[in-house]
């Protein structure tokens, strides 16, 4: 069901006005990933040309895969508006593969790294168990939190952010002019206001720019001068392939793929309000798109891309998450692409803007993940699961230095701390698990009272299976119902309960010697309560009925059965 | 099942305090009681509980206001405790309102239709 926070869910359609609006701003937020692309070129020392032939075939790409990722049908995608961005991930690989070999081999390996992509996206469905909703939610968070590193120093106008002689007081005070009025719009603006955050923010921004005295010099002159029209040319003419970098690119692939799977589930939670777990068939045809348009990257000759976090956390902060603005994106993108003076127009956006945007959009990208983690029961297994992951990731982010030294191998891993995040979350979720049971066995007595101890079993039983809060809680009152009604003479002797979870249900088996529960399907009237002796009884067996999705008796000699099932 | 031992009983910190509550109908005044039940409201605490709130009308008191808000469960027993209760204040020309319960409670409390006989506030 579709949240009433957004103004446009996925399936909905904007106006024509409104949807090239909200591409804009989408276009806007993707500067930042632009302004990484062209770093990551710089360090293996690029020409000038070909780091903007690169930054353009990149746009037509990201444009293509923003259109590809919004389809559901055909080679497409998860159907989600979740557009693409150059890939932190595959930074190390990259500069290896550049510094070692030239541009022909970055190309040729990313694109083998795309089939590689592909190829995993199709196992996805079939590693369920290795992204319980926990794993999920710890990447999540991390996809948040690892954006801060671009936003904070942007914002506060660190020096290596500024162009010569910037004044940093001006900048920061520009930066937080635009924050300010980008939250202001979220929480008090109505309409249109509510839907342009960004935008609006960004203006402002520009325009404090202006009265500070603080664009960029040359702005307006790159500007002017650049041409209105000009084909996007591949850098360098052909691929190639080495096979010793083939480890390092899938490895990054890998990192990129379980970003990618974090982004799309943000996508997911946010476009329906009874979200309860990755639907992983879905996201694994948006990593299958997200594949292919790596895979397209490297023939066009561009760098290796994957969804991009700071793009789906606009669209949750503005509320318009419909798939459609991935056409009016990727047609600007493609646009921008073909048009040097609109590219320059964007990549002209000061500095602390760019962090403010960053900053705003991470909060909401944050909290999603937070709220995943804590919508689940938690036992100490899962708490340093969660808790190492989401160390390990924040110091690949904070303390990079830490990881100079690492193997080869895992640079692509240690240098993106949303796919390091994930690495430790999905192996110590995996180790956790040994030695730990989804089932539990209870022996209660009748005629004592058991409600302490059904709780306390079950709420431990809950957190070490990670089970959602409401569904142990439903399991607990079922089960006193059900207690209490026995105690009612219904049953001669102990009852034995047999819980079992499996992420989708959480089973109960109540097995007893004795009579079997009326289990009625009109409610019994105040009449039979107040005097029929076996009304409390009826009245129990009801709101079992009602607390739980599925109840049903079997009776083996003198032996009775109650089958309670809560979906999950 | 076996009720909780009188020990228990006291830890349901019942408050009593009778107050007029300014209702003038013209031709009588409603006079409520205020009662506070802590824990659960279930089999092994109902027979304390009717009794209690049973008690709270025999005097000059016709309604009774149930503060729910340290109650963490409830039951069918309880629920017949809400039905005996407000039948007692109905034929005293009163009634039994309720306040202070969780959204589970609340909803046990609607979808048993009870909803007509406690009235509901918060």
């Amino acid at each position: 069901m579709k949240p009433s926070t957004l103004n446009y869910g996925v399936d909905d359609q904007p106006p024509l006005v409104t949807l090239i609006i909200l591409g804009v701003q989408q276009v806007l937020m993707s500067t930042v990933g632009w302004v990484f692309m062209a770093a990551m070129l710089a360090s293996f020392a690029t020409s000038v040309v070909d780091t903007q032939n690169i930054l353009r075939m990149g746009m037509v790409v990201a444009g293509v895969g923003a259109i590809l990722q919004a389809n559901r049908r055909g080679l497409g995608g998860s159907g989600y508006f979740c557009p693409p961005i150059v890939s932190p991930a595959y930074f190390s690989s990259i500069l290896l593969a550049g510094s070692g070999y030239g541009l022909p081999t970055v190309f040729g390996m990313t694109a083998l790294a795309g089939a590689g992509e592909m190829v995993l996206a199709r196992l996805l469905p079939r590693l369920r168990s290795l992204f319980p909703p926990e794993v999920i939610g710890v990447v999540m968070t991390m996809v948040g939190v690892a954006v801060l590193p671009i936003g904070f120093p942007r914002l506060l106008a660190d020096p290596s952010t500024l162009s010569v002689g910037a004044d940093p007081g001006s900048n920061i005070a520009v930066g937080f002019i635009a924050l300010s009025v980008m939250i202001g719009c979220t929480v008090w603006g109505r309409g249109a206001v509510k839907l342009f955050p960004l935008l609006i923010g960004i203006v402002a921004g520009l325009i404090a720019a202006w009265a500070l005295d603080s664009l960029p010099a040359n702005a307006f002159q790159a500007v002017a001068s650049a041409p209105w029209f000009d084909w996007p040319h591949r850098a360098v003419a052909g691929l190639a392939f080495e096979w010793p970098l083939l480890l390092p690119f899938l490895i990054a692939g890998l990192a990129s793929s379980l970003k990618n799977v974090g982004d799309l589930t943000i996508c997911q939670k946010i476009n329906d309000t009874e979200w309860q777990r990755t639907d992983l068939v879905s996201v694994s045809r948006g990593a299958s798109a997200m594949g292919l348009t790596n895979i397209l990257s490297g023939l066009c000759g561009t760098l290796s891309q994957n969804t991009s976090s700071s793009n789906v956390g606009l669209a949750v902060a503005s509320g318009a998450t419909s798939r459609s603005i991935a056409w009016s994106f990727g047609l600007l993108m493609v646009l921008c692409a073909f048009t040097p003076k609109i590219a320059g127009a964007f990549a002209v956006l000061p500095s602390p803007i760019m962090g403010a945007s960053v900053i705003y959009c991470a909060c909401f990208m944050m909290l999603a993940g937070i709220q995943i983690l804590t919508s689940r029961l938690l036992d100490t297994r899962r708490i340093l699961m969660a808790g190492c992951a989401l160390g390990f990731g924040l110091s690949a982010g904070l303390l990079p230095h830490l990881y100079a030294n690492a193997p080869p191998l895992l640079l692509p891993i240690v240098h993106s701390p949303v796919s390091f995040t994930a690495l430790v979350a999905l192996v110590l979720n995996y180790v956790m698990q040994l030695g730990s049971s989804r089932s539990l066995r209870l022996e209660l007595p009748v005629g004592t009272d058991h409600y302490a101890a059904i709780k306390a079993e079950l709420l431990q039983f809950g957190a070490s299976v990670a089970a959602r809060k409401e569904v142990i809680q439903a399991a607990i009152d079922s089960l006193h119902h059900l207690m209490e009604a026995l105690d009612t003479g219904l049953a001669s002797g102990p009852v034995t309960v047999d819980i079992a979870f499996d992420e989708f249900n959480l089973d109960l088996d109540v097995c007893y010697q004795g009579r079997p529960i009326e289990l009625v399907k009109e409610r019994p009237d105040r009449d039979t309560l107040l005097n029929d002796p076996a009304g409390l009884a009826k009245l129990s067996g009801w709101l079992i009925g009602r607390r739980t999705d599925r109840v049903r008796v079997k009776v083996d000699g003198e032996r009775c059965h109650l089958l309670l099932r809560l979906i999950h | 099942m076996r009720e909780k031992d009188a020990a228990a009983v006291v830890n349901m910190d019942v408050q009593r305090a009778i107050f007029p509550s300014h209702l003038f109908g013209g031709t009588f005044m409603t006079l409520t009681a205020y009662y506070q039940p802590v824990g659960r409201f279930d089999a092994t605490t109902a027979s304390q509980h009717e009794a209690a709130l049973l008690l709270l009308l025999t005097g000059d008191a016709n309604t009774v206001a149930l503060d729910f808000s340290k109650i963490e469960f409830l039951s069918s027993a309880g629920l017949r405790v809400l039905l005996v209760t407000a039948n007692a204040a109905e034929k005293k020309g009163g009634r039994l309102q309720l306040s202070g319960a969780n959204a589970v409670i609340r909803e046990v409390i609607l979808t048993v239709g009870f909803d007509d006989i406690v009235h509901l506030q918060d």
